[in-house]
């Protein structure tokens, strides 16, 4: 039973950084401020979930699982509302959505 | 090797006594601090070389803030002097000796660094002493609070005052003339109402967080300086869900520093008048106890009060004074 629980829970460890690792190279890929906190709010928080679920079925039902889950739910509502507050305040100081500069016939201005 | 590098440390300080210009003075004060930091830590004390750089690393800003409004940084005392810069000067200078000198000096300073920090510890015997020691001497169980609320409570008071000295630079240091703001003014940036509605839910789990961080800091990792920042955090929280300054700042600032004097007191009292020796001998755990309790609140409070002041200044202050220009 301990080794079930050893393996399935290395593998999401593993599955949670394979997520983070394409968020990161998403980063380098995209050239539009806007594009990359997209990308890094949603992949930041759903790659840490996964390798903390990984951790925490690693350890069993016990204490230290039981502090994981509180600190999951704790990552579940901050890290979105973070993404949030750092693209609305690029807005409010006139960070504009599209780089009129960039923008031609080919690609519609998200430097991609 | 030691005298190479401690004439190197004289050599920096005659370089600055011997330059006129003041911009220059500033920039080879930094470097002044640099090779003062590196020649510390080879006499073996790293803890005098990282307070060397903090201090030297506040002392420029106050040398250009200070320099700016007498000097023109530029040409040093006499204005006259300007002739001297003219550009076939500057051209003979320039070349290849721009390039060479810093990276001579930067691969020096490296492999100084590299020589002497020690990959296998040579003289291992005060951190055997004090990881077999603490739990009895000082009570406890996490040894870095041990150590910096015991066996070098000096160093502690000395980065307490570095901090209080530091707030009250930054209030009293200010382009704008006004200090407080007693009006009950409201901000008038559009708040997000998601932001506001989350941190609503998230404030009272912070500051009992930044709490069971200050008080267990003698049995887990976290202690006064790192509960004292949950708290101040506690108190930004405050302000973007309500949108008011109405601290009193005068108030806060006073407490700071009656708190940090109290510091000092209770260290005196605790630590250097030896009066672990006088308690009896059943209660010696809970006056040990007792002490590291009380010395985690009392600078918690102290860094609390710090960085709640630097917040209000920053964001106050500085912004509302900036927008009206």
């Amino acid at each position: 039973m301990s080794i079930v629980l050893e393996v399935v829970g290395m593998a999401l460890m593993a599955l949670g950084l394979v997520v983070m690792l394409i968020g990161i190279i998403g980063i380098f890929r995209f050239k539009n401020f806007y594009a990359r906190i997209l990308v890094v709010s949603k992949v930041d928080t759903v790659g840490v979930l996964i390798f903390l679920i990984g951790l925490a079925i690693r350890h069993g039902f016990s204490f230290f699982s039981g502090k994981l889950l509180l600190l999951m739910v704790i990552i579940l509502i901050l890290s979105p509302l973070v993404g949030h507050m750092i693209a609305r305040s690029a807005y409010a100081s006139g960070l504009k959505l599209t780089d009129p500069h960039k923008a031609d016939d080919k690609n519609e201005g998200d430097g991609l | 090797m030691i005298y190479a590098i401690l004439g190197f440390w004289v050599l920096t300080a005659l370089m600055m006594l011997r330059e006129e210009k003041v911009g220059r003075i500033i920039i080879y004060f930094g470097i002044y601090s640099l090779v003062a930091a590196a020649a510390l830590l080879i006499l073996g004390s790293p803890d005098v070389a990282m307070a060397e750089i903090a201090i030297s690393a506040f002392a420029t800003i106050f040398f250009v803030i200070g320099a700016e409004k007498y000097y023109n940084l530029a040409y040093g005392t006499d204005i006259a002097q300007e002739d001297k810069t003219t550009t076939e000067g500057m051209k003979k200078k320039s070349g290849i000796k721009k390039h060479i000198a810093p990276l001579v000096f930067t691969l020096f300073i490296f492999g100084l660094v590299l020589y002497f920090v020690p990959e296998n510890n040579p003289n291992p015997y005060l951190k055997e002493q004090y990881i077999t020691r603490f739990m009895t001497e000082m009570g406890g169980e996490n040894a870095t609070s041990a150590i910096y609320l015991g066996y070098r409570v000096y160093d502690t008071i000395f980065e307490a005052l570095v901090l209080v000295v530091a707030v009250v630079a930054v209030l009293h240091m200010s382009f704008f003339e006004r200090t407080s703001i007693d009006d009950g003014i409201r901000s008038d940036i559009q708040r997000s109402g998601l932001a506001v509605f989350i941190i609503r839910i998230i404030t009272p789990l912070i500051l009992i967080f930044g709490i069971y961080l200050v008080v267990n800091g003698f049995l887990t990792p976290g202690g006064g300086f790192q509960g004292g920042v949950a708290v101040a955090t506690f108190f930004i929280c405050r302000y973007m869900i309500y949108n008011i300054f109405d601290l009193p700042i005068g108030r806060i600032l006073r407490m700071e520093e009656l708190v940090f004097v109290s510091i000092v007191l209770f260290a005196i009292v605790g630590i250097f008048l030896g009066t672990a020796a006088y308690v009896p001998s059943g209660w010696l755990v809970h006056f040990q106890h007792t002490y590291l309790i009380i010395m985690n609140a009392l600078i918690g409070i102290k860094v609390a009060c710090g960085f709640t002041l630097l917040f209000y200044r920053y964001a106050g202050i500085e912004r509302l004074e900036g927008d009206e220009r």
